[in-house]
């Protein structure tokens, strides 16, 4: 049972905003003058790297989607400390009544770093927020869960970053952007990747898009609701038999809900079960539903999401991890706690308790969960078609 | 008289000549006809402006191998799909054939069907052939046919009318002519300006004119299929070859989905301003919605200084569109947060999809395993149709069949 005086509420995805100085401070001299620079410019603060931009969200000021301040900030001062220093972030979290946070860095300046192109500035920019992640994680190893970007910069600079995060620096997830090798779909030239995080069982996070970026239009287009771009690198992933190869590797399907996933996977089985003959793709294990590999291999954050909530039992009770979303997007600090609650009012308190914070700790194998998944009683999978 | 099952979506294929035989003389030999596709021996549709042909795949097949009760028969009839390579012999003659039509769909237990056309057959290289007046022949000569096909069996048959996508005038007076001829749905192939991509303020008198006529407006699944020159095999990635053909003709496909269509229909305030349009979604399915209206709702509250409309998109929803699908079990266990009365069973026979002869089995098997009840089930399965489309039935006979089944 989870510990209730320890863990009651766990954010699965929250982020941070990086500092100023992170980059001037950290990158190597001959790269510091490309670096990520934060400035402001017609009253907006944004960061500014090669010919790419981006302006920090007006929720940065009070951490509230729902109630978004008149205008966001107009300098670094007008961000809440707490996005930032992690003494400070604890007392936001006590605050929001939130026990500890797994935390993502901002989604719009990597897309800008990742834009320049610039490979030897995106790995010196990805090992200094890597570095910088870690020291702040360890200001309260328990309570801040900081995720390694892993660089997009090629097969061997992804596994030695890899190595060097969850070896070196002690970080307990990472957050990949494009598949290892930089491919278009994952293949076997990504295995010594894969074989890492095989052995060290690191939980490998995509956040809301794979080989996209948080600006392009979402594959499903613009309309509220629908599958997120991140869902789309899954199925390849089953079917270039990742899972088969490598059975530790798990997935975090981040900040896109899980609503969608119940018709997601549903249709995935009616499709494979109706057409595997056109050998679109196969299974290596003939016993087993696309759906089955998906749900058994990856893990959704969801947020305001009642219908996930609703479809537990077809998603996998032990699949369903709570974010708070701080700062951005709907997060509404600190009243987070009370929107989680009523989210998960209707359950029993064993699969309450999951979805709020023990789910999490145990894939990440915090303190006290040390031993993951392994003990936890395992539930049967819904069938999701008939015929 | 009630009825046992009224399929909301079912569909023809065009037969080979339809255009040919048509057409006005100076169009015959530009509209689509049939050629064999060498390599797989099959027959695909060719026409002026696409380079590619739209081969007979998916559009079309049939199982006849599967029996009724025999669900292992069902499974294994299952490797008969083809992606390419079928033949006009190897389909249904319902497919064409309005008296084999009405045979075919009794074997299934079906009542009465709404009756679409071939989606991924000629529709693509129709709607963008750069000759208006020649793409506008095509409309027209497929009306004329389909009111042929329905005259045969009005109580049986729904026919639609496919509106042209040349322009709002061609597609309001389209509609007329079509209500004239008997027709009794519409289904948009564009928004009616013509645009593949957004409504328009000038859509509003076409809306207008279906709410005077009386006439339900479908959209059936998205605006454009994978066929001819925006076709491709589907593989575990999706169909990103389609994507980057269609953006090379200037159409984003995403835009032409339904749920999208639907997210800007609402945003647009048509049916605030048309709060009696009847607006279908057919073979779009179910388990989506739920989390769709969740998340729309969600973001409108949100950003409430930004929502001009007084009403929620899940309102909107609930009060002026109606969904269609084959088989859904997520959708059938979250009926009541779809809405009942906004659910509407259709098997798309004779498509690959369908589960003919097993399909109304299916249909009602989901939906008990769902826990509807006898009243739900009849609303699903008929009654939501039959009141859409303006069938007839006996309210009393209703009731009492209703009551029967309680006291079974």
């Amino acid at each position: 049972m989870l510990d209730m005086t320890g863990y009651s509420l766990i954010s699965a995805d929250s982020h941070v905003i990086e500092p100023p100085d992170l980059f001037s401070a950290r990158l190597p001299t001959k790269l510091r003058d490309r670096a990520p620079r934060l400035a402001t410019a017609s009253g907006t603060c944004r960061w500014s790297v090669g010919s790419e931009s981006a302006p920090l969200p007006d929720s940065v000021v009070n951490g509230s989607g729902w109630r978004r301040p008149p205008h966001g900030p107009r300098s670094f001062e007008d961000v809440l400390p707490a996005l930032y220093d992690p003494s400070q972030r604890l007392l936001a979290q006590d605050a929001d009544g939130v026990a500890a946070e797994v935390l993502y860095p901002f989604p719009g300046l990597w897309d800008a770093i990742r834009a320049t192109g610039d490979h030897e500035l995106i790995l010196g920019c990805v090992r200094a927020y890597n570095d910088w992640i870690a020291e702040f994680s360890a200001h309260s190893p328990h309570r801040l869960v900081g995720l390694g970007r892993i660089p997009m910069t090629g097969l061997d600079d992804a596994r030695d970053e890899l190595l060097r995060c969850v070896k070196d620096l002690g970080l307990r997830g990472i957050i990949l952007d494009a598949w290892p090798g930089l491919g278009p779909a994952p293949g076997r030239g990504d295995d010594g990747f894969w074989e890492v995080v095989n052995e060290t069982q690191v939980p490998v996070s995509i956040h809301y898009t794979l080989g996209g970026s948080s600006r392009s239009t979402p594959v499903a287009g613009i309309a509220p609701g629908l599958r997120p771009p991140m869902a789309d690198a899954a199925l390849p992933l089953v079917a270039a038999g990742i899972f088969d190869r490598f059975p530790n590797v798990r997935f975090v399907l981040a900040h896109g809900d899980a609503g969608w996933a119940t018709h997601w996977l549903e249709f995935t089985d009616i499709n494979y079960v109706r057409h595997r003959h056109l050998a679109q793709y196969q299974l290596q294990n003939a016993d087993l539903l696309p759906s089955e590999y998906l749900r058994r291999h990856f893990w959704f954050t969801i947020h305001q999401d009642r219908s996930a909530v609703k479809n537990r039992h077809k998603l996998g009770r032990s699949h369903l991890l709570w974010s708070s979303h701080f700062p951005l997007d709907g997060a509404d600090w600190p009243d987070d706690r009370r929107q989680a609650i009523r989210l998960t009012e209707e359950l029993p308190a064993e699969e309450r308790g999951g979805i709020l914070g023990e789910n999490v700790a145990r894939l990440y194998r915090l303190p006290g969960f040390e031993d993951g998944f392994a003990g936890a009683a395992e539930e049967p999978m819904a069938r999701l078609v008939y015929f | 008289m009630i009825y046992k099952a009224i399929s909301a979506d079912g569909h023809v294929n065009e037969p080979p000549n339809l255009f040919e035989d048509r057409l006005p003389a100076k169009f015959k030999e530009r509209g689509p006809r049939v050629i064999e596709t060498p390599n797989t021996k099959g027959h695909a549709w060719v026409m002026e402006g696409q380079s590619r042909p739209s081969v007979l795949g998916f559009a079309c097949m049939y199982f006849r191998s599967s029996k009724r009760g025999d669900r292992a028969s069902l499974i294994d009839s299952f490797k008969n799909i083809k992606d390419r390579g079928v033949r006009f012999e190897d389909m249904f003659e319902g497919s064409w054939d309005p008296a084999a039509r009405a045979k075919e769909i009794t074997d299934d237990q079906i009542d009465a069907e709404v009756i679409f056309n071939g989606v991924g057959t000629v529709w693509n290289g129709i709607k963008l052939m750069k000759d208006k007046e020649l793409s506008l022949a095509c409309f027209q000569v497929y009306n004329d046919w389909m009111a042929e096909f329905q005259a045969y069996a009005p109580d049986r048959f729904i026919c639609n009318a496919t509106l042209p996508s040349t322009g709002l005038d061609d597609c309001l007076t389209e509609m007329t002519r079509c209500v004239d001829m008997g027709l009794r749905t519409v289904q948009l192939e564009a928004y009616p300006s013509g645009s593949f991509a957004d409504p328009s303020d000038a859509d509003d008198r076409f809306w207008a004119a279906a709410v005077e006529l009386d006439m339900p407006v479908n959209v059936h699944t998205e605006f454009f299929f994978p066929a001819g020159d925006l076709g491709s095999k589907i593989t575990a990635e999706g169909v990103p070859d389609t994507k980057l053909r269609a953006k090379a003709l200037g159409i984003d496909l995403d835009a032409g989905k339904f749920p999208v269509i639907l997210y800007k229909m609402i945003c647009a305030g048509v049916f605030e301003r048309f709060p009696t349009l009847k607006f279908i979604g057919t073979e779009v399915h179910l388990g989506w919605i739920p989390y769709y209206l969740e998340k729309f709702d969600e973001s409108v509250l949100r950003n409430r200084h930004e929502w001009n409309l007084p009403m929620l998109p899940s309102e909107y929803f609930h009060r002026n569109v109606s969904v269609v699908y084959i088989v859904d079990e997520a959708g059938a266990a979250d009926r009541y947060d779809i809405g009942v009365g906004n659910m509407m069973w259709g098997p798309d026979f004779p498509h690959s999809s369908s589960n003919w002869p097993v399909d109304y089995e299916l249909g009602h098997e989901i939906l008990e395993r769902a826990g509807a009840t006898p009243a739900e089930i009849d609303r699903i399965m008929w009654r939501n149709a039959a009141d859409m489309y303006q069938l007839p039935y006996d309210e009393n006979a209703l009731v009492a069949a209703t009551a029967g089944d309680e006291n079974a």
